[in-house]
């Protein structure tokens, strides 16, 4: 197991590299001029050329790509990613302040997205073609069509304004999370409820489930202990997927419910220009979904011990 | 059937159904005293996106400068939303016989939050040595200091005594009372900024917490020197969302919102739980003609079919849902005072836009587009960020009923406009910006976008008679003056040289619930006092 990790881990180090040159790559290519952006920030009103070519100086935009790149790699590694160009602080220490509130949120997403896709799925498997399978599949098919955002509204229409269950946005306390935490997690429990439906029907034809029955073991036995561990293997690959795509749903999220998040730097950063700032908040969430991909192979090698066999070479 | 029905109760236990229970945000205080207020009030503001760090720190901040603003810091002189200038942190002020320095008295016992007394040196240091963070502030400012560089002007800002204070500019600027109430100008006290803790200013609110991105509030400063706030307290939470705000008002989290989007107005106006308030017109929608040789823009005729294409009443009407006036001036009407009679309204006019494309030599073809000596009459529409889409569709099709071909180029951020507008050298011909006035200096922006005198203008600038007016309104001694050079530049851009058509102005737009009052809605937003705010008892 222990080599079984540490293979993955080497294999994270270049897809880090490759990541963060991309990045950099990229922002580097996106339309405007960095060094103008940013001397406007500074001044407030349209730079003249000397302000535009000092503060090219000071971004050190007229050095070679490779030598630009490898400046600002060598500081990400250093912790040292940077001034945001709009508040002129590191931008280390803001997305420091923001990781909290997007941890948050994403945890408690993912929280909803397990507990309630989890059930959903077993119900589905075990009423295989009766009513309840149904009406979740209409369910789930309604939830993994409707675009976040317009859900978001819809929430808020429906709990805040009419109803008046709970507040419209802003952090503040348990109340304020469960809206845009089911916002984030309704579409992957929609998805992930039935890729494990599908997996259930699969394992539940095995022979060894057949057998477990015929040795007279109940229900949740089977269920526990012969069938959701096989068929967990292709969930969990799905919801690392996930993990991934909650880090990008929270934008809008955030944005909608004034959630002061990860999220909404990113959009105020894109927004405003802001290079520095979307430069490091696109290599931390590449960064995050390339750790939870680590995560869910290693968890392969928990769930199926024949993954972590079959890694193994064989000694003759 | 057993084993299903228990497969059910442990799926459904799974099922976690939340329901908190509602916070409503904070409470209006028990009301105190009965009469139409309640000056113990609580209200809560729902605020568009929090904009203090949109502009840096130290003196480049704008900490409690805008928006939440300059309720707790004050400049020397406000602006009224009549465009007038009020005496704020000064009483008066006077141009000295050099014809170069100004002399502002200021006003005595004023204390800061901290109970210390607000003097010269206050001033001094806000319109001096801070300066040194490299940052100017308004145009002010620029003529204080040399733009660009990062030490201050000595000699800018001298203090007479503890109550009066001298203002040289680099050269003689006769607006300088009026560029002086740009909120970024506010007074803060002697060797702070306004960025730091414990934010402690002359205005009428007091600071009392603030999270970042999320909330601010404020509490009255009974010890203020003017006529007190109505309300006790204002709690501001930063929802940057319009109908996440529009909903927060709607559901009952907030009581008071700004920055509300047009279209959003009828369904408040359809509660007799809320209500709307609109400012004068504030911010004017206005098209720029590039004048460069190059362009088919540079021919007179195209300029003037193009500005006699546009229907102004439909542009208020679908873009702004009739939030707006048609278009007539590049500046609120007050600034200009009866010198705007002079400038005339210009309506739709189809006709004498076809008339006037004939007589040119555009031919229409067989699309219904006219073109010349085979050019085709195509014109690059650019739209600033914060018009709708709606707005350039209006034009489009404007335009396309006197056989001009309109492709539209909307910028969806700051930066994608920078690149297309190239600092006035990128191919464009119209250019449609909604500016805003924000001093009471009504040769500002005409000055600021089509003088000469501003380098990168020089797609805009007419030269000629237009820069005999800008040099008069610069002379200008006294405020009729200028207003008379300004509404003679206006002239020249809108109705003789068609190098501007002003098509709205657009009314600033506030909901409220219905025991909420506000009375003084500004039409310069950077400039909103919240005096007039108050709370019935509920």
């Amino acid at each position: 197991m222990g080599r079984y990790i540490a293979r993955r881990l080497l294999v994270a180090i270049p897809t880090l590299l490759a990541l963060s040159f991309l990045i950099f790559a990229l922002v580097s290519a996106a339309p405007g001029d960095p060094a103008e952006e940013g001397a406007r920030r500074i001044s407030g009103r349209e730079p003249t050329d000397e302000e535009i070519a000092r503060f090219r100086d000071e971004l050190r935009l007229n050095e070679p790509f490779v030598v630009q790149y490898g400046s600002w790699l060598k500081g990400a590694l250093t912790g040292d990613l940077g001034t945001s160009f709009s508040s002129r602080r590191p931008v280390a220490q803001i997305i420091a302040e923001r990781i909290p509130p997007t941890l948050e949120l994403a945890a408690t997403a993912f929280t909803l997205i397990v507990v309630l896709s989890l059930p959903l799925g077993i119900l589905a498997a075990v009423f295989y073609r009766r009513w309840p399978d149904h009406l979740l599949r209409l369910v789930a098919l309604a939830f993994a069509s409707i675009p976040p955002f317009f859900f978001a509204y819809l929430l808020i229409i429906w709990l805040a304004s009419n109803l008046r269950l709970l507040p419209v946005a802003g952090r503040q306390g348990f109340d304020s999370l469960i809206m845009p935490s089911i916002v984030l997690a309704i579409g992957p429990m929609a998805v992930i409820s039935r890729l494990l439906r599908s997996s259930l029907l699969e394992v539940f034809g095995e022979d060894y489930v057949r057998t477990a029955r015929s040795k007279g073991a109940g229900g949740v036995a089977v269920m526990l202990r012969h069938s959701l561990r096989n068929a967990a293997v292709p969930v969990v690959t799905v919801l690392g997927v996930f993990v991934g795509r909650l880090l990008e749903g929270v934008v809008i999220t955030e944005f909608i419910f004034a959630w002061p998040g990860l999220g909404q730097l990113t959009f105020e950063a894109v927004h405003q220009r802001d290079y520095p700032m979307i430069q490091a908040v696109v290599l931390l969430i590449g960064t995050m979904y390339v750790m939870v991909n680590l995560l869910v192979d290693v968890s392969y090698g928990l769930l199926d011990p024949r993954i972590r066999l079959e890694a193994t070479p064989e000694r003759v | 059937m057993r084993r299903k029905f228990f497969a059910l109760a442990l799926v459904l236990a799974f099922v976690a159904t939340a329901c908190g229970g509602s916070d409503d945000g904070g409470d209006s205080a028990n009301p105190q005293q009965a009469g139409d207020i309640d000056t113990n009030a609580t209200i809560r503001v729902g605020a568009n996106e929090d904009q203090w760090t949109v502009n840096g720190t130290g003196a480049k901040a704008t900490h409690f400068m805008y928006v939440t603003n300059q309720n707790v810091y004050e400049p020397l002189i406000y602006l009224g939303s009549d465009y007038s200038l009020k005496p704020a942190l000064a009483t008066s002020w006077q141009l000295q016989p050099d014809a170069k320095t100004w002399r502002f008295n200021l006003r005595r016992g004023v204390t800061w939050h901290d109970g210390t007394p607000f003097t010269a040196d206050d001033v001094v240091w806000t319109w001096g040595p801070r300066q040194a963070e490299g940052r100017t502030l308004s145009t002010a400012a620029d003529t204080l200091h040399p733009p660009g560089q990062t030490t201050p002007n000595p000699d800018a800002v001298k203090k007479v005594d503890d109550f009066t204070v001298d203002f040289t500019p680099i050269d003689p600027n006769m607006r300088l009372p009026e560029q002086i109430v740009h909120p970024e100008g506010a007074i803060v006290k002697n060797g702070t900024h306004n960025d730091t803790a414990p934010y402690a200013g002359t205005g009428p609110f007091k600071y009392v917490s603030y999270a970042e991105k999320q909330s601010a509030v404020f509490e009255r400063n009974d010890n203020y020197w003017g006529d007190k706030p109505k309300v006790r307290r204002i709690e501001i939470q930063f929802l940057p969302d319009p109908q996440t705000r529009l909903q927060a008002l709607k559901s009952g989290q907030v009581d008071f919102v700004y920055d509300l989007p047009a279209d959003t107005t009828k369904s408040l106006e359809g509660d007799p739980n809320f209500k709307v308030a609109r400012s004068a017109p504030g911010r004017n929608h206005l098209i720029y003609i590039n004048l460069k040789p190059e362009r088919i823009t540079s021919e007179k005729a195209v300029r003037e079919a193009v500005t006699y294409a546009f229907d102004r009443q439909a542009y208020v009407n679908v873009v702004l849902e009739g939030n707006g006036e048609p278009g007539r001036w590049m500046a609120p009407r007050s600034v200009l005072g009866s010198a705007a009679d002079s400038v005339a309204p210009i309506t739709r006019d189809v006709g004498r836009a076809n008339r006037v494309l004939d007589q040119a030599g555009w031919a229409r073809g067989s699309d219904g587009i006219r073109s010349k000596d085979g050019r085709r009459l195509s014109l690059k529409v650019l739209g600033q960020q914060e018009v709708p889409e709606s707005a350039l569709l209006v034009m489009q099709a404007n335009l396309k009923d006197v056989g001009i071909d309109a492709e539209l180029l909307r910028t969806p951020d700051v930066a994608t406009r920078g690149a297309l507008y190239a600092r006035g050298q990128g191919d464009f011909d119209l250019d449609l910006e909604p500016p805003n006035q924000n001093d009471g200096n009504p040769a500002f922006l005409p000055v600021l976008r089509m003088s000469q005198r501003n380098p990168i203008n020089v797609q805009f600038a007419p030269g000629g008679r237009f820069e005999e007016e800008v040099a008069k309104s610069i002379a200008a001694k006294t405020l009729p003056e200028v207003q008379q050079a300004s509404a003679n530049m206006m002239k020249i851009l809108l109705n003789e040289e068609y190098v501007v058509s002003a098509l709205a102005g657009a009314f600033r737009i506030y909901g409220m619930a219905k025991h909420v009052t506000f009375t003084d809605p500004h039409p310069s937003f950077t400039n909103q006092t919240w005096f007039s705010l108050a709370v019935s008892p509920k």
